[in-house]
């Protein structure tokens, strides 16, 4: 694999600056190390799927972009402000969802939520009042919006979140987990809202998520975190292709164990339930021809022969699992 | 495009303190039920005492000399109780965090919450001062005349008050068991800083302690010179009751202060200030 591709994506030597500039950002928890040399560009009007087991650093690295956690060392720029000595500039920039809280308050209504956020961040009354009413009215809570948050179900109490989170109508959107602990529907609802803002609006996305058909969905580049780590950084496509090599997925029925071992051992095999599944590169066509004669010869019924492309999820797991190579950890 | 806010710094402050007094009341008034067990409690609290202290009937002088005192104490009562459990629920749920991305420093929202504290204690002593006034009006012997000067030594109280809410505020961000302490803490307060016994009836070492350790105590002490005994403020100054009040006063809220954003940066340091 090329080493050039694990590296951290960056806009170096491009005109416009990137939305998004970590350097080296570090944290440090006494002797644990939640984050460390954790350098990003992310370029206007991308979505970056950022990517990790619990514990990862995801969320370490969302608050030091939001001056929440103050970083051990490095540096974050916001629309090319740095959060630590331009603060006030850099948290205008940003609309931030945080994970595990509820970010709005649940004793205001949805309408009373919207303008203090709005004004939090120094927007006036008459500024906020017609955002608002587009958001609320675009999410269907308009109807609701003088009612108290706590009595709405999880999934419209994230759409206030998330409305909360746009009212200033911020270039930079940070998504700590958006949809985790929503039904089918809300969960669909804030999907089409960050392909929206990206697509239309042109907003820069940053995403942590578990749900991992969501980043393949939605971000044009992952980078994933091991330990505190970005042990790989790629656009969505490209990592697909690079780490996702097709191959042949062979059905059948009744596979014995003598058949089985006459496959050889090139072959990879799961099997359950009286049917097994047979996997082969696809660049080994001969392995393909070789495998299939003999199931033809030992009269094992084949049920299927298909071509498959492992998903984001399968090359995820492999990445934690290091199956797969990833070379960017110096 | 974002919306960049270039207000000067201080209306962007005005309108961000506005903005979270705003939102404390509005948050106070949803939760106006056990607002209002808090204040039956109060207000009844101070009558069974008087009751008690005056061995079965209520004793006008005795009255006379602790309403204002006792008012102070549920300034300080609120307004600790509001910021404490405010910080705490906000730390719970995450919107402490939320209300911290904001253009100006976290000081301006801590100014804001403190101010709704303060706002909704000066409330509910209001409502108390209204409830207890109707009853000293039935009771002979209570002589009590309205001074303007003693507003100098209440809005010096009020200083102390707000040093005292934002110490606990910091304790709270810190050390999230507060909850427990802080009514102890309240407890002793009511008992000395002269809201059911004058301070000047303790034995000189308990005077002393109460006016040096117990937040209101002094400036309670020279309203009631003022309000009761009819000092001149020149005389509640001179004495020296006034000026210690003031010093007691400004440590207090520098402490308090120094001591929430202290806790603020700890917080930011440690990542402990959300959910």
């Amino acid at each position: 694999m090329s080493e050039q591709l694990l590296k951290p994506h960056t806009t170096a030597g491009t005109a416009a600056a990137p939305a998004i500039e970590l350097r080296q950002l570090t944290k440090k928890y006494g002797h644990l190390t939640a984050v460390l040399d954790v350098s990003l560009d992310v370029p206007a009007g991308q979505v970056l799927g950022l990517l990790g087991p619990n514990g990862a650093g995801k969320t370490t690295i969302i608050k030091m972009m939001t001056s929440l956690v103050t970083p051990t060392a490095g540096t974050a720029r916001l629309g090319g402000f740095d959060i630590g000595k331009q603060r006030s500039r850099a948290v205008q920039q940003i609309g931030a969802v945080l994970e595990g809280s509820r970010n709005v308050y649940w004793s205001l209504s949805a309408w009373q939520n919207l303008l203090y956020f709005g004004r939090l961040k120094g927007l006036s009354k008459a500024e906020i009042r017609p955002r608002a009413e587009r958001l609320l009215r675009e999410l269907d809570l308009w109807d609701r919006r003088n009612e108290p948050v706590g009595g709405f179900s999880r999934g419209m109490q994230q759409k206030v979140a998330v409305a909360a989170a746009l009212v200033t109508d911020p270039p930079i959107v940070l998504l700590d987990e958006p949809i985790i602990g929503l039904d089918v529907e809300a969960a669909r609802t804030v999907r089409h809202w960050v392909r929206r803002m990206a697509r239309e609006e042109g907003k820069t996305v940053v995403l942590t998520t578990h749900q991992l058909a969501m980043a393949e969905e939605l971000a044009d580049r992952v980078a994933i975190i091991r330990d505190g780590r970005i042990i790989t950084d790629l656009p969505t496509r490209e990592l697909l292709d690079h780490y996702a090599e097709d191959r042949f997925e062979i059905e059948v029925s009744g596979m014995t164990t003598t058949v089985a071992a006459g496959l050889g051992a090139k072959v990879a095999m799961e099997s359950a339930n009286g049917q097994a599944t047979i996997q082969l590169p696809t660049s080994d066509q001969d392995a393909l021809h070789a495998v299939l004669n003999e199931l033809h010869h030992s009269s094992v019924p084949v049920l299927r022969v298909s071509r498959v492309r492992p998903s984001l999820e399968d090359i995820f797991v492999s990445l934690l699992k290091g199956d797969v190579g990833h070379g960017n950890d110096s | 495009m974002a919306t960049t806010v270039d207000l000067p710094t201080f209306r962007l402050g005005l309108r961000m303190l506005g903005n979270e007094t705003t939102k404390g009341l509005r948050v106070m008034w949803v939760h106006k039920a056990p607002l209002a067990l808090g204040l039956a409690y109060v207000a009844m609290l101070y009558w069974v005492i008087q009751v008690f202290i005056g061995g079965g009937r209520l004793v006008g002088e005795v009255l006379a000399m602790t309403f204002v005192a006792f008012l102070g104490y549920v300034v300080l009562y609120i307004a600790s109780l509001r910021m404490v459990g405010g910080v705490l629920e906000e730390m719970y749920t995450g919107t402490l965090e939320q209300s911290l991305l904001s253009p100006l420093r976290p000081w301006v929202a801590s100014t804001g919450r403190l101010a709704a504290a303060l706002v909704e204690g000066l409330v509910i002593a209001a409502v108390v001062a209204g409830f207890n006034l109707v009853i000293l009006l039935a009771v002979r012997g209570v002589e009590l005349s309205f001074r303007w000067s003693a507003a100098i030594p209440l809005a010096v109280t009020l200083v102390d008050i707000a040093g005292f809410v934002l110490l606990f505020g910091g304790i709270a961000l810190v050390v999230n068991s507060i909850g427990a302490v802080i009514h102890v803490v309240q407890n002793v307060i009511m008992m000395l800083n002269g809201a059911f016994i004058p301070v000047f009836v303790f034995p000189d070492w308990l005077e002393l302690a109460s006016k040096t350790l117990i937040p209101t105590t002094l400036g309670l002490d020279a309203t009631r010179q003022i309000l009761v005994a009819g000092a001149p403020l020149e005389q509640v100054w001179s004495n020296g009751t006034l000026p210690w009040a003031v010093v007691h006063a400004a440590v207090s809220l520098v402490i308090g202060w120094a001591a929430y954003q202290a806790a603020i940066r700890r917080g930011l340091r440690e990542g402990r200030l959300g959910a």
